[in-house]
């Protein structure tokens, strides 16, 4: 049965993306996997798997509709629809009814607000599935919201829906790398998911956001580790975080400058000899460990 | 019983003004009749009649709009026109709101 | 009565140091002599408040949002709020009561817009809360801080926003600096929208290039003025952050250089000892 990993953090630039793309990296040499970036808003996946920008399909999708006002059917020009729109996305100007794009959600409410049909819902194009197969021969599949668009959290369960289509029944592994925050994106990231795989570092910042994904975490009733990076930037909160969460803790990453240099050359953590690939070595066995009781010993 | 509403137009379906001082017309209903009828506004055309004033001498008691200077509140005040705070639509909507008791006063 | 000058800080990727920008920004203007008001308006994780040493106790408003209740008496069963909910947030088992999925519904009210009977009635309900911080004569923080487990978290930036510009108002502020979440979804385009002027908070990696176009998109889009501040500014290539600038015809009007001791400052909340 294919089990399904998100990575997520709360905090942004704790090094969700790195760790998702490493990680896939050391799981692609004994196991079949799916990689899928629904970091939609601002997806770098590929980039941290060293990928080049070129992808064998590229999709777009429409999961929003928006409103199409027929002005010409409105006779009394009424409040309703200025009134009525939960996120105020609509004001009369210069005698026509208009619709805000960047503060309709597309709901699709106002319809419902006026019996003359003066508003009509028609599908937008809000963002694009990109796919390609990488170097190491796994799929990974991007998920992109076209800025300004609505609709996240839809595009990250379209995204995934994509990554389930192309796993096949010998694959094992779904990895999924979330959006920083806690809102409705992360909320569908982490749906359905077996593993949830918190990263932080030691910043009061990040702390803070980590108990606040926690929240999210909880509520869903999923099984977590949390993996600590840039580890030595304060090894005080380092300790204490690794108390915190002790039973779930799956280890810690170094903090080395020169992953700036290696990432700028789009080269993987994973195929250099920096000290941090055996920390992400580590995390890397403690997930099989607790995915399978039995994690594959065995070359591919 | 005569309302004013300030107006960028002169039809009944036209939208309320956002500025009173600079709605090009100042339209007066006259709920007995059930007619409208459509002045250039004074302040806007630059002239020298005072809107208060000039409603006042039409025999408006009520005004139906966005907001006001404080010159214009203490004179409508004083004339004991009563204010309302309009709805963003057209004058026609606005009446109809107003008939029904929907309207907020305006400054109260 | 003027308009006091809203400036939003933003990045798009996370981790660049938005945060770390604004309060350093706010340090600049304040000791240039300007009172400065930061809003926080990363409401699901904001953290600016720690950053300046402070604590959320001061409730200044809260912000609501309305969600559906059912009155049984007038509920016929018919489905269609079930059906019309556009995020399937309505669950009702047949011959039962339409039962909603809080966790789901963003509170758009077309429920209560689509039933016949008038059987749903929309109900305020909290979805966060305003902080207050006054940290010195001239300078104070508004955090908006959302419920967790919220599908829809913008108003609550709105919130913030609205209760930001009359504090500053009331007390004569100069100068609002804005802090937005990373990305840029709805809540982040809550924060931009109508403000004088955008940073664009970038680092020299092509992660943050990639983002930094996807940012400068959505200002474009939002016909916005922008700069670009270049955080961590002596590691990794800038090259393609010069492009992407270059390409939006913008300009890198700051540079916080790298450094060890920054990131050491940060993780230990003393932000307020670099010297910068």
């Amino acid at each position: 049965m294919v089990k399904k990993i998100a990575i997520s953090s709360g905090k942004g630039g704790v090094g969700k993306s790195m760790l998702t793309a490493n990680l896939a990296l050391f799981f692609a040499q004994k196991y079949n996997i799916v990689a899928v970036d629904s970091d939609v808003d601002a997806p770098n996946l590929s980039l941290w798997l060293g990928e080049e920008n070129k992808w064998s399909d590229k999709e777009t999708i429409s999961t929003k509709k928006k409103p199409q006002v027929h002005n010409d059917k409105c006779d009394d020009r009424c409040s309703k629809c200025p009134e009525q729109c939960q996120f105020k996305a609509m004001s009369w100007e210069n005698n026509e009814l208009k619709v805000n794009r960047f503060l309709c959600e597309g709901c699709g409410a106002c319809q419902y607000f006026c019996p003359d049909g003066v508003i009509e819902m028609k599908p937008v194009n809000n963002g694009e599935i990109k796919i390609k197969t990488t170097q190491k021969g796994f799929p990974l599949v991007v998920g992109q919201l076209f800025p300004g668009e609505t609709g996240s959290g839809e595009v990250v369960t379209k995204v995934k829906e994509k990554g389930s289509e192309l796993l096949a029944e010998e694959d094992d592994l779904m990895l999924i790398d979330s959006s920083p925050g806690t809102g409705c994106s992360v909320i569908a990231a982490l749906r359905d998911v077996d593993f949830v795989v918190l990263i932080t570092e030691p910043t009061p910042s990040a702390y803070e956001d980590l108990r606040k994904v926690l929240e999210v975490v909880d509520h869903f009733n999923i099984p977590f580790g949390v993996v600590i990076n840039k580890a030595d930037l304060n090894s005080k909160l380092t300790t204490k975080i690794k108390k915190d969460y002790q039973d779930n803790f799956l280890g810690k990453i170094g903090y080395e400058e020169k992953v700036y240099e290696l990432v700028s050359n789009f080269q993987p953590i994973f195929e250099s000899d920096l000290e941090i690939k055996k920390d992400i070595k580590n995390i890397f066995n403690q997930i099989t460990n607790k995915l399978w009781s039995d994690p594959k010993r065995k070359e591919k | 019983m005569k309302i004013a509403i300030p107006v960028n137009g002169q039809k009944k379906g036209d939208l309320v003004a956002p500025h009173f001082g600079r709605a090009e017309n100042l339209m007066v209903y006259d709920d007995q009749k059930k007619t409208y009828k459509f002045y250039e506004n004074p302040e806007a055309a630059g002239k020298e009649k005072y809107p208060p004033d000039f409603l006042h001498e039409k025999g408006v008691t009520a005004v139906i709009c966005f907001g006001l200077g404080e010159k214009a509140i203490k004179k409508f005040n004083n004339y004991g026109v009563k204010l309302y705070h309009a709805k963003q639509g057209s004058l026609h909507h606005n009446l109809e709101e107003l008939k029904k008791g929907n309207l907020d006063k305006l400054y109260s | 009565m003027s308009r006091i000058k809203e400036i939003a800080v933003t990045g798009g990727k996370g981790g660049t140091g938005k945060s770390t920008a604004t309060i350093l920004l706010a340090k600049k203007f304040f000791q240039a002599g300007k009172k400065v008001l930061v809003v926080d308006a990363d409401v699901e994780c904001p953290n600016d408040y720690l950053l300046l040493n402070q604590s959320l106790s001061t409730v200044v408003e809260k912000a609501y949002a309305q969600f559906p209740t059912l009155d049984k008496e007038k509920c016929r069963q018919c489905g269609l709020c079930t059906e019309a909910c556009p995020n399937n947030a309505i669950f009702q088992a047949p011959g039962e009561y339409p039962v909603f999925n809080y966790d789901l519904c963003d509170g758009c009210g077309t429920c209560w817009n689509v039933c016949p009977y008038g059987a749903i009635i929309p109900k305020k309900k909290e979805i966060g809360k305003i902080y207050k911080n006054d940290i010195k004569e001239g300078f104070s923080l508004i955090t908006g801080a959302a419920k967790p487990i919220l599908e829809e978290t913008s108003p609550v930036v709105q919130k913030a926003r609205e209760v930001a510009r009359a504090y500053a108002q009331e007390k004569g502020f100069d100068l609002i600096l804005i802090d937005t979440a990373p990305g840029t979804h709805c809540s982040v385009i809550r924060a931009l929208m109508n403000t004088d002027l955008v940073y664009a908070v970038t680092e020299p990696t092509p992660m943050g290039a990639y983002d930094l176009d996807l940012i400068l998109d959505l200002v474009k889009k939002l016909d916005l003025k922008a700069e670009v501040v270049l955080n961590k500014a002596g590691v990794g290539k800038r090259e393609k952050i010069e492009k992407v600038v270059r390409d939006y015809k913008l300009k890198i009007t700051e540079e916080i250089p790298y450094s060890k001791k920054l990131a050491e400052l940060y993780s230990r909340n003393k932000l307020s000892e670099f010297k910068y």
